[in-house]
């Protein structure tokens, strides 16, 4: 469908309303739009809605030969989509936009070492796992590089990589149902914080009627820890220190909220995930096919789900605990992976009980 | 193909397909309405919907987004171009649409308004043929504004085609709200999903233009509440 042009009259009217001081969508301040994350049934699935912008993240993993220059370390690679059903302004195809976003949140997110990637490295010099970190967007009303960010950084902490093991020459890479994945090392979560400007006025996210009359803009990741990540300017305007200043004031703030945010929906749906039983894939395929259904109906069988947990029916009875071997333990590994876990653990490895009701602290914050 | 029963049309709005055949009521005359077809003998439906009847006539109420030109509608323009002598104007169907550049009250060759790209109009479709560019005049038949116009100042915003059909009803209960709560305004519903919006301030444009996105998903008791809370934030 063809984009609808900007007549003068709203362009006029939105410069005014700028102007004054006011927003074009009543907002006060400082005020982000409505942020909502939601996630979807695997992990490093998140998609994020600011306002109505609509942006969708998925992290993947492949096992690949690792850069010459870091023999040791897994790769991080973005890939941004514009599509066009979110909005006519994008044909698919890769745009001076979608380049920006990318190399942004490869700044961002790459460059700042936030993905402990040490850890991916399987055999050093030769085999690693690399990251990919696939984002689309579905539906645009501005600001596409904050959802951006949020649904990346949200993703990268929800994602739950492949367990291997290396015995000698022999690399075993186990699928979710031999052993339950690991969550990433996330060593910090920096979030953008995108400000329009408009003349003298400041717009902190801007929506697409602002994108299109506002002058400039300026992409300001910060942490929670108050370090400046990354500081992107897009044209347009000329800065001066101060107001640099108080954007990256503006952008920390921000960034405090937006963390607190990802946080709380991130241990909801580990919550979730706890009471389905889906957060331990592996301990699911060695339950019954009823057990399995039952538990994908979560919301409906909770109570349910108590009372067998009351009469030690399901949870205790199926699966006893479920070890984490370090590879440094090579010695008390069977050459089949996954025959070890039926063993009683020995008492040099740490074991963890499979009780749902224990309390996790999410990695990374 | 199946011989699908015909039923009488319904008497209470009911949820149609595309297909489903009614029966010719035989005691009254009907004009069958957008949606509805006359075909063999029977009343067919071509758009899924609602469908609904009164006295006179037989129709499909739905909701969509894009537009399609229908003749005599009043939709709101945006001019985009000129070639020669007539204006090409977006009205968000699938072709450009074209109007004459004497199309106004009064206009000569000598005496004509000069519009630019990003100039809005309000026009009405004098031809809609679906393999044609469609047509647009701001006068009528008797060579009349009767409001047809250039359209000065405001705000233009996209809304689906149910809403704005919505807006036009005698007294509707969307536009009500906005007569109890502000002195002054000026509202111009084009049958194409856009709404035209002006008002004394801006912040009472900015108002008004809130509450009209919010009535598409909001009940109106909903979007009156949100209403006074725009106003009052707003100061």
């Amino acid at each position: 469908m063809r984009e609808v042009p900007l007549s003068l009259n709203s362009r006029e009217f939105l410069s005014s309303v700028l102007k004054e001081g006011l927003r074009p969508d009543a907002r006060e301040g400082y005020d982000y739009r409505d942020i909502k994350i939601s996630f979807g049934p695997q992990w490093g699935h998140a998609e994020v809605l600011l306002g109505r912008t609509r942006v969708l993240a998925r992290v993947s993993t492949a096992v690949a030969t690792p850069a010459p220059s870091r023999p040791n370390e897994g790769a991080l690679f973005f890939n941004v989509h514009l599509s066009p059903l979110s909005s006519s302004k994008f044909s698919g195809a890769r745009s001076d936009f979608s380049t920006v976003v990318t190399r942004l949140l490869e700044r961002t997110i790459k460059e700042t070492r936030v993905i402990d990637t040490e850890c991916l490295c399987i055999v050093a010099g030769e085999k690693v796992l690399n990251l990919r970190v696939d984002i689309t967007l579905l539906d645009f009303a501005g600001n596409v590089i904050d959802a951006s960010c949020i649904a990346a950084m949200t993703a990268l902490s929800h994602f739950r990589r492949p367990d291997f093991i290396v015995n000698g020459d022999e690399i075993t890479v186990f699928s979710d149902k031999d052993r339950d994945p690991i969550p990433l090392s996330v060593l910090h979560v920096p979030i953008t914080c995108t400000i329009g400007f408009s003349g003298e006025k400041i717009l902190v996210d801007p929506d697409d009627e602002e994108e299109s009359v506002m002058d400039g803009y300026v992409s300001i990741a910060t942490n929670t820890h108050h370090e400046i990540c990354y500081i992107y300017l897009g044209g347009g305007v000329t800065l001066t220190p101060a107001l640099v200043s108080k954007c990256c004031e503006i952008s920390s703030l921000k960034t405090q909220e937006i963390s607190a945010q990802i946080t709380k929906s991130l241990d909801e749906d580990s919550a979730l995930r706890r009471k389905a039983g889906t957060d331990r894939p592996s301990a699911i395929s060695s339950l019954t096919l009823q057990e399995k259904l039952d538990r994908l109906y979560v919301e409906d069988r909770t109570n349910k789900r108590e009372n067998l947990a009351a009469e030690d029916g399901i949870e205790n009875a199926t699966f006893g605990s479920i070890t984490i071997r370090y590879i440094d333990e090579l010695d008390t590994v069977d050459e089949d992976g996954v025959a070890a876990l039926s063993r009683p653990a020995p008492e040099s490895v740490q074991s963890i009980p499979n009780t749902s009701q224990e309390e996790e602290s999410f990695p990374g914050f | 193909m199946a011989e699908t029963e015909t039923k009488e049309i319904p008497d209470k709005p009911s949820i149609v397909v595309c297909g489903d055949t009614f029966n010719i009521p035989a005691n009254k005359d009907l004009t069958v309405g957008p949606g509805l077809v006359f075909r063999n003998n029977a009343i067919t439906c071509t758009k899924p919907g609602v469908i609904k009847s009164n006295d006179k006539s037989v129709w499909i109420d739905r909701n969509n987004r894009r537009y399609v030109p229908v003749l005599e509608e009043r939709v709101v323009g945006i001019i985009i171009g000129r070639v020669m002598d007539e204006y090409r104007i977006d009205i968000g169907g699938a072709h450009v649409a074209m109007m004459s550049s004497i199309a106004f009250e009064g206009a000569t060759q000598r005496n004509k308004p000069e519009l630019k790209p990003g100039n809005v109009v309000f026009a009405r479709v004098i031809a809609a043929n679906k393999d044609v560019e469609p047509e647009l005049a701001c006068v009528n038949k008797k060579g009349k504004a009767n409001g047809l116009q250039v359209l000065e100042g405001g705000h233009i915003i996209q809304c689906s085609l149910g809403l704005c059909r919505k807006l036009r009803q005698h007294k509707s209960p969307l536009t009500q709200p906005l007569l109890n709560h502000f002195k002054s305004f000026e509202l111009c519903v084009g049958m194409n999903g856009r709404i035209w919006v002006r008002s004394d301030t801006n912040k009472h444009t900015v108002a008004i233009s809130i509450y009209l996105k919010q009535c598409e998903h909001l009940s109106v008791s909903d979007a009156v509440m949100s209403l006074r809370h725009t106003v009052k934030a707003l100061g």
